[in-house]
Formats: structure tokens, sequence, C-alpha cells
């Protein structure tokens, strides 16, 4: 019986020519939202590249000059003015390497970035790290993508839209009418006086259209993953975004059902349908970040640039001389035996800045954690609003598995912060111990690498979301089908 | 008669329970995006006068130093921000709040609000224009879908018809019943802005540029709400008007915007890479690869000791380095101009680009015209981005002649106090004036009156069309 139900359904529906208008659209709509994709994965790709070509160049020459002074090539005279014809910069001086050399941080590009652009249009993709105090290097970093702002409040047209906003939309268009469409075309009292109950009549119904749906769906995403130019390798995260595709749009068809088995007019119907996906997909998420802002609001980065200017003023006072040496002497003394503040005494020229510098990071650290803290409880609002609207948290979880979510980017500039620190006291250490820098030196410098979250370790972390959708899902279907049971429909 | 219709229309709409109970909906959701855009606006604008204030005090009280080490130590301008933007903060989320004004650099704004918000708000955030834009159409078709079908279906239109009212008449009745409804909810609306408004005691804050503003969202309403009445009468029932309506309203408000800023982008392409590069090189080797740096430099040398009639640097009255370096940040200057006018020019035929779409979607006029005339688009930005920058160059200029004047060639431990610091002005921001703002809102403005035109038109033809059953 459910195998006549499900071929006389195909038939009725290969004929509905809305059906084919609706598929043709998704499939270009999504085919274009790949295209942008791949751009966008291009034109990211680009920046840090182009820096890294202008790094190689950089220590490429540093070598040379380096080889060039141990050479005599060059000679250094200590007492030559600087900007004079006689002057030449030590690059021997592991100051001056430290300070005016600039080696990349990048990580490569989100792994489904070609999917779901989320907030890689915002973040810098690279940092230029050198011996600079954290807070010039990143706080104030100026390597973000220069981007036309009315575009990012726009926003992209990327998969994720198209997934978020326009899949339930075509599973309405194709579910709003499952029982009213029969009632009104006077063919369900027929169908029903066949030996088949009106449960086994609308699942049968809802079968068919779940599994096209899905399996279009399905099929689209991969061929996205094609078009967008996305890494082999991030197979696994495709799965993950299948998977939440797949769960989403049950939820859809979950929620069509139970509308469908409230026994009204496929018009009310249709209406009922559209204000839920308006309320969940516009309303509710708009409300959660205005109730985000309003609660746990993010004070104006105005105070840091205060909190800058007031830490350099006080570094700079002569009655803070001596604890400006001695918080840098403390954050040496495990990683350099010998005596920091007779150093710094010996090589005031450059040590006294260099503390100072370092002392303005040190009492930045605390205001720069207030703003992470205010940034950590707004995320954790919005996750746990995000419960409100499976709209909102489907966005959330698939820029969690593209990686392109705000939390991948906190955590790359966490690490290119610890990368700094390394690169930082590779130069300190040997600047505190009066060492020259050799050619293997410059060679043999830190590197930074970057590692995506593990598969285990993101699945772990979008378990509960899932869960939620799942749950969601379920008690929908359960309420839905209660209904069902419940009613006589006539 | 009209009346008589008008009254009708009126007491149907408000004995529909749903239709209440949503148009109660969208009066609270625009009351709380009023609310936060108040706190908001509140709370940025006590901070970044402060800001402003701190800074100016950090300036004048700096150690003494030399006069260019206090250029490198330089000012921050922090971008003031209009009481009209606690109704649309336009783009201001992606602009940054604040500018580094420094020797030898033109600066990008930092701190752009949206980088420290998660990716929930990239959904949009719940703005009063938001509201405006987006959820009254939808209201404002609910409330008009079935006006003619819905009638036709339940034959009362023949009926109506058959007393000798005319088509227009009636039309005119169903449009003034639903104006006076929407009007109950606008004007409370309309009122309460006016006084918050008033009570936020902005001094750029503009009455012209407010009712402007008013008539333009009224404009786009009357014309959302024509439009939904033509398709009303066109359609074969009231639930195609619906499906119509509906899906033109999600065109409009979700396609169109991203369609029109993707080919916006691709017409005019710029490059983040090529952008930097650029400015780098004109310096390295000249604009157009004339004139290397040091090129330049020796020419001004020659320049220089010929003007003063001396043989070296060390016999010059004046302190050479001050005199190069702002040479070079003349030169400099130029490059600045050229480059970020270029990029910024092209973000402007973008923008305009995506206003021009209006004639596709009218929201795009309505975004365009509302950023506008409140002052958080992306050109109120820029007005005050050329301002800060042009500050700088004062600030530096005044630096270098100090150090030029009072200290000689190769002397960095010449250092200036106070009385230079506190004698350069503080940066103060010229609001652009309100006939600019309103000039450059003539497309918008123009579009959303051809729309209005238009969709009036097309009532008037789908009257004459409609059928009675």
């Amino acid at each position: 019986m459910r195998n006549r139900i499900l071929q006389h359904e195909w038939k009725m529906l290969r004929g509905d020519v809305t059906l084919w208008i609706a598929l043709a659209l998704l499939i270009a709509l999504t085919a274009y939202a790949a295209y942008n994709g791949a751009q966008w994965r291009r034109l990211i790709a680009t920046a840090p590249q182009s820096a890294q070509t202008a790094e190689q160049k950089e220590y490429a020459a540093l070598r040379q000059e380096l080889a060039d002074i141990t050479s005599g090539k060059i000679v250094i005279k200590p007492d030559a003015e600087f900007g004079s014809p006689d002057y030449h910069r030590d690059v021997r001086d592991p100051y001056i390497t430290g300070y005016y050399g600039k080696v990349v941080t990048a990580a490569p590009p989100p792994p489904l970035l070609g999917l779901c652009i989320g907030q890689s249009d915002l973040n810098p993709s690279y940092y230029l790290i050198n011996t600079r105090p954290r807070h010039e290097l990143m706080t104030f970093a100026k390597t973000a993508e220069i981007e036309n702002p009315l575009h990012l409040l726009i926003g992209n047209f990327d998969l994720s839209f198209v997934v978020v906003y326009l899949f339930p939309l075509l599973i309405i268009a194709l579910s709003y009418n499952l029982i009213s469409g029969e009632r009104e075309a006077g063919t369900l009292a027929l169908a029903l006086s066949m030996p088949v109950s009106l449960r086994q009549l609308v699942m049968g119904k809802l079968a068919l259209r779940v599994g096209l749906i899905t399996a279009l769906a399905l099929l689209l995403s991969l061929a996205a993953f094609w078009l967008s130019e996305s890494p082999v390798t991030a197979w696994p995260r495709l799965a993950l975004w299948c998977a939440l595709t797949l769960l989403y749009g049950l939820f859809w068809f979950a929620l069509s059902l139970l509308i469908a088995a409230r026994n009204t007019n496929s018009a009310n119907n249709a209406v009922a349908l559209t204000a839920c996906w308006l309320g969940l997909v516009v309303i509710v998420p708009a409300l959660v970040t205005l109730l985000a802002n309003v609660i746990y609001p993010i004070p104006s980065r105005a105070t840091m640039v205060q909190a800058l200017r007031a830490a350099e003023r006080e570094v700079a006072e002569a009655q803070h001389q001596e604890q400006v040496v001695n918080e840098f002497a403390a954050a040496y003394t495990g990683k350099f035996t010998g005596d920091i503040r007779a150093v710094i005494k010996q090589r005031a020229d450059v040590m006294t800045d260099y503390t100072r510098r370092e002392a303005v990071n040190l009492r930045l650290a605390g205001l720069e954690r207030r703003f992470d803290e205010a940034k950590a409880r707004q995320q954790s609002f919005t996750r746990k609003a995000a419960l409100l609207s499976p709209a909102l948290l489907m966005q959330l979880l698939l820029s969690d598995v593209a990686g392109t979510n705000g939390e991948r980017f906190e955590r790359f500039a966490a690490e290119v912060a610890a990368f700094h620190q390394q690169w930082r006291d590779y130069f300190t250490v040997k600047l505190l111990h009066g060492a020259q820098l050799s050619l293997a030196d410059l060679n043999g410098l830190p590197r930074f690498l970057w590692q995506d979250e593990t598969i285990n370790n993101l699945s772990r972390r979008l378990f509960a979301g899932i869960a939620a959708l799942i749950v969601f899902t379920a008690s929908l279907s359960w309420l839905a089908v209660r209904q069902l049971t419940r009613s006589s429909l006539f | 008669m009209i009346v008589t219709i008008a009254r009708k229309e009126f007491r149907d709409v408000w004995r529909d329970g749903r239709l209440r109970w949503m148009t109660f909906a969208v009066w609270a959701l625009l009351l709380a995006a009023f609310a936060a855009g108040w706190k908001h606006h509140h709370e940025f604008r006590t901070q970044q006068a402060e800001a402003q204030q701190v800074m100016r005090a950090e300036w004048v009280n700096q150690t003494e130093k030399n006069p260019h080490e206090a250029a490198h130590y330089g000012t921050f301008a922090f971008k003031p921000q209009p009481s009209l933007t606690l109704i649309d903060k336009g783009v201001d989320a992606y602009t940054g709040v604040a500018v580094y004004l420094e020797a030898h650099q033109q600066n990008d704004f930092q701190f752009r609000p949206a980088q420290d918000q998660s990716a929930a708000a990239r959904f949009g955030e719940l703005t009063a224009a938001a509201v405006l834009q987006l959820l009254v159409p939808l209201l404002l078709v609910l409330l008009a879908f079935a006006a003619f079908a819905g009638e036709r279906e339940s034959g009362t239109l023949r009926q109506v018809l058959s007393l000798g009212v005319s088509r227009q008449q009636f039309a005119l009745g169903k449009l003034a019943g639903l104006l006076l409804t929407f009007a109950v909810l606008l004007l409370p609306a309309i009122l309460l802005g006016s006084l918050a408004l008033l009570l936020a005691g902005d001094a750029s804050f503009s009455v012209a540029r407010w009712l402007l503003l008013v008539a333009g969202y009224v404009v786009y309403f009357v014309t959302v709400l024509c439009l939904a009445l033509a398709v009303s009468a066109l359609a074969a029932s009231s639930r195609a008007a619906l499906v119509i309506l509906i899906a033109g309203w999600f065109v409009g408000a979700l396609i169109v915007p991203r369609f029109a800023a993707d080919a916006s982008r691709r017409l005019y392409p710029t490059s983040t890479v090529a952008f930097r590069q650029a400015i780098e090189e004109d310096f390295e080797n000249g604009i157009n690869g004339h004139d290397a740096a040091n090129q330049r430099n020796e020419q001004f040398k020659q320049q220089v000791l010929a003007r003063y009639e001396v043989k070296a640097i060390k016999d010059l009255p004046v302190n050479y380095d001050g005199l190069l370096m702002q040479a070079d940040e003349e030169y400099r200057a130029t490059i600045f101009d050229q480059r970020f006018g270029a990029l910024w020019d092209t973000w402007e035929r973008q923008n305009r680009f995506q206003m021009w779409c209006g004639l596709l979607a009218p929201v795009q006029a309505v975004r365009a015209l509302s950023m506008g005339l409140v002052g958080s688009d992306f050109t109120a930005h820029r007005d005050f981005a050329v301002q800060a920058e042009a500050y700088r160059r004062t600030l530096v200029r005044a630096l270098n002649e100090d150090m030029i004047q009072r200290s000689k060639s190769g002397d960095w431990d010449y250092k200036a106090g106070r009385n230079l610091f506190a004698g350069i002005a503080d940066f103060s921001y010229a609001p652009t004036t309100t006939a600019t703002i309103i000039q450059r809102q003539a497309g918008s403005g123009l579009t959303l009156l051809l729309w209005l035109g238009a969709s009036v038109a097309l009532l008037a033809w789908a009257l004459r069309r409609m059928k009675a059953d």
C-alpha cells in the first residue's frame, strides 16, 4: 500500500509546475552561492599570500645584509649618525632585527569558507608579528580586509544563506497543503475509503517529499563543496554540514506537518507557515541580537584608546621606572638566568623603550581581558537564545562547521598571541645575553603553525546544538502525529 | 461615499483579531527597537565624547618631547553619532569608531563594533529602520491583500459596484481606510520619535532632515499599499494575491540587496592588496613611477640649499630634517588623496549602483535615503574621515614647523612642551550641512517618487481591469 501511495504522489508532484520552478530556483541559487564562495575564498587568500611574499623578500634581504656584514662588505660604524651615508643598521643586533623584521602569521582559509563566509569578511586573516608589544601588533592591527561597509551590512550570498533562509521556504511550498490540498480537491475521502489510515496516507506523502528534498539538498551540498573549491580533506566537515542540513530540513517538515494536521484550509496553512518562517528566520534572530546588545552591551572600544594613553603616560613617569623594570624582570626571570637589571642599565639606549612598551602591554592586557569577557558573555547569551530560533541556531552551527565563526578567529588571535610571545622571547633572550644573530639564527626562527580544530572536538562542541535540533524536530513530529491520530478531518 | 467605505475598512481591520494582534506586534517591535536604539546611542555618545576630551587632555599634557616624537605619539579622532542614527544605525557597526592620527600615515578607522559581536548580528539587528523597511510593508500586505480579491470571493464586490460606486471611488475609499488604520499606528511613532530626538538635544539635529525622513517612509508605505491593492485587484484569488505579494516582499527584502551588492562589486571591483601595495609603491618609486624616494630627497636637498644660498646642510638656519619630513608629508598627502580617494569613489559608485537597484525593489531606495538622511551611510563616514585626515595634516605640519624653526638639523634632543601642544587647536568636526545631505539624496528620493507614481498608475490600471466576479 505504501508503495502505491508513493507512486501516486510522485505522479501528482511530477505534474506540478511550481515544484519544478522551485527546484530550478534552488539549483540556480546554490550554484550562484557556491560560485560566490569560491570567489571569496580566492580573494581572502590573496592578502596573506602577498604578505608572505613580501616577508620572504624581506628576510632574504636581511640574510644578505647579515652575510655582507659578516664578510666585511658592509662596515658598521658605531659612531655614524642615523641617516648619514656612513650609517648602517646592524642586523646582527637582536633588537634591530626583532624590531624591524615582520613575520606573517596566517591560517589557511577556513575549511568550508566557500560554503559559509560567516565572519571571515570582518576579521584579519593574518597578522604581522615582530618584537613590538602585542597590543601594537594585534589590538591595533592594520591587516583586516578593506571592504565596502555597505556590503558587510547587507551580508553575503553564500550556501548558508540559501540553506537557512530559502530551503525552509521550498519545504513550506511543497508541504503546506499536505492534507488540505486533498480535502479541497475532494480526493481525501476517496483515498481514505481504501484500506489505509490517515496517518499512513500522510506519512506516505510526507516521506516522498522528505526523500526528494533531502536527496536534492545533499546532492547540492556536494556540488557546492566541489564548485566552491573546498579542500578535499575537509570532507568530515562536509559530512557534518550535510547532517545539519538534513536535520534542519526535517525540522521544517515537522513544523509543516504540525500545521497541516491542524486541519484548516490551505490558505490558512500557508499564512501560518509563512508567519512561522518570518518569526523564526527574521524576527527572533534580530530580537536576540537586540537583547544581547541591551543585556550584555560591549563598551565602545574608545575606552581601549583611553587606557592606552593612560598607560603610556604612566610608564613614562619617573616614579614608575622601578616598577616597569621589575615587571620586565619578573616576566623574564625563568627565561634568562643572568642579571636582567644590569643588562637593562647597560643597554639603556634600547631597553628603556623596550621595557616601557612591554609595561603598556601589561596594563592593557587587563582591559583586553574585560573586552574578551564581555564578548564571551554576549556570545554565550546568543548561543542560549539561539534555542529560540532553529534558523539562528543553524546559522551558528554552520559557521562552526565551516570554521568561519567568531570563535575560530578568536582562537586564531590567541594562538598568534602565543606565537608572538615565543617570537619576542627568542629575540629578547638573545638581546639580554648580548648575543649577535648569526645566519643560522635567522634560518632557525620559530614558525607559526596552525591546526584547525579536530573533527572530534568540533562534533563534541556542536553536540548540544545538534541535540536541540533533534529535540525540536522530534517534539514537533510527536505533536503532529498525535494530532493526526486524533482528528476526524471532516 | 468614499468616507463610508474608508470608515468600514477601518472598522473591519480593527475587528479582525489577527490583524489587530499583528499591528500591535509590529508596534511593540518598533518600540523595542527604538528604546534599544536610544539606549545604545546615549551610551555611545557619552563614551565617544568622554574619549575625545580625555584624548585632548593627554595630548596637551604629554611629557616634553621632540615634535616629531609627538607626531608619532599622535592623537585619535572619535566619530560622533548624530542623534538621528538612533533610528537607523546604517553602516556604523562596520566602519570603526576611531582613527589614529599620526605622522606619515593616513590610517583606516579602527574598532568596528561588528567585530566584537557574534555571527548572530549578521542576521541584522532589530533597529527602527529595519522594522520600518522590512516588517511594516509586510503588515501593509496583510492589511491589503484581500481588499478586492476578498470582496470578490465573498460576492460583495459586484454588490458594491452595482450601487453606483465607481471603481476609483471604491479604491480611494479602501486606500483612505487603510491609510487611516495605518496612521493610527504610525502617528504615535512619529510623535514619539520627534519627542525623543528633541530630548536627545543634539546640535546637529535638523528638523528638515527629520521631516524628509518621515516623508520618505510615508511615500514608501503608500507605494507598498498601492502595489498590494493593485495585486489584490488583478489576482485570481486572495490566496494568489497573498502569495504574489509575499514572494515580492521576499525577493525585494532578501534577494535583491545581496544580488545588488554582488553585482556592484563585480562592476566596480576593489582590492585590499592592490590598494596597500599601490600606496607603498607610489611612495617608493614615486607617483606614476616618477621621482623615486631617494631621487626626490636629493632634489629637495638641492632646492633647499639653493633657497637658503648655503653649501651644506649644517649651514642651514633651519632644521633640514623637519623640512624634509614636511615635504615628505606633503608628497604622501598627494598619494593618500589619490589612493583613498579612488577607493572611496569606487565604494560610492558601488553604493550608488545599489541605490539605483531601488528601481527593482523600493527597499533599496528607502534604505539609501534613510541612512543618508540620518547620517549613518558611508558618505557620512567619509565626510568625517576627510576632516580627520585634514586635521592630521595640520597637526603634523604644526609640529614639523616648530622643529624647523626652533631646532637645528640633526638635533633630535630638542624638546617642545605644553606651549606647542596646547597651541595646536583641538579637532572639531564640522557636520555636513543639511542642504548637502538633502541634495545627495536626490537620486533615492526620485526613485521613491517614481515608485509612488508607478504604483498609483498600476493601481489605476488594475482597477479598470479588475473583474467584478
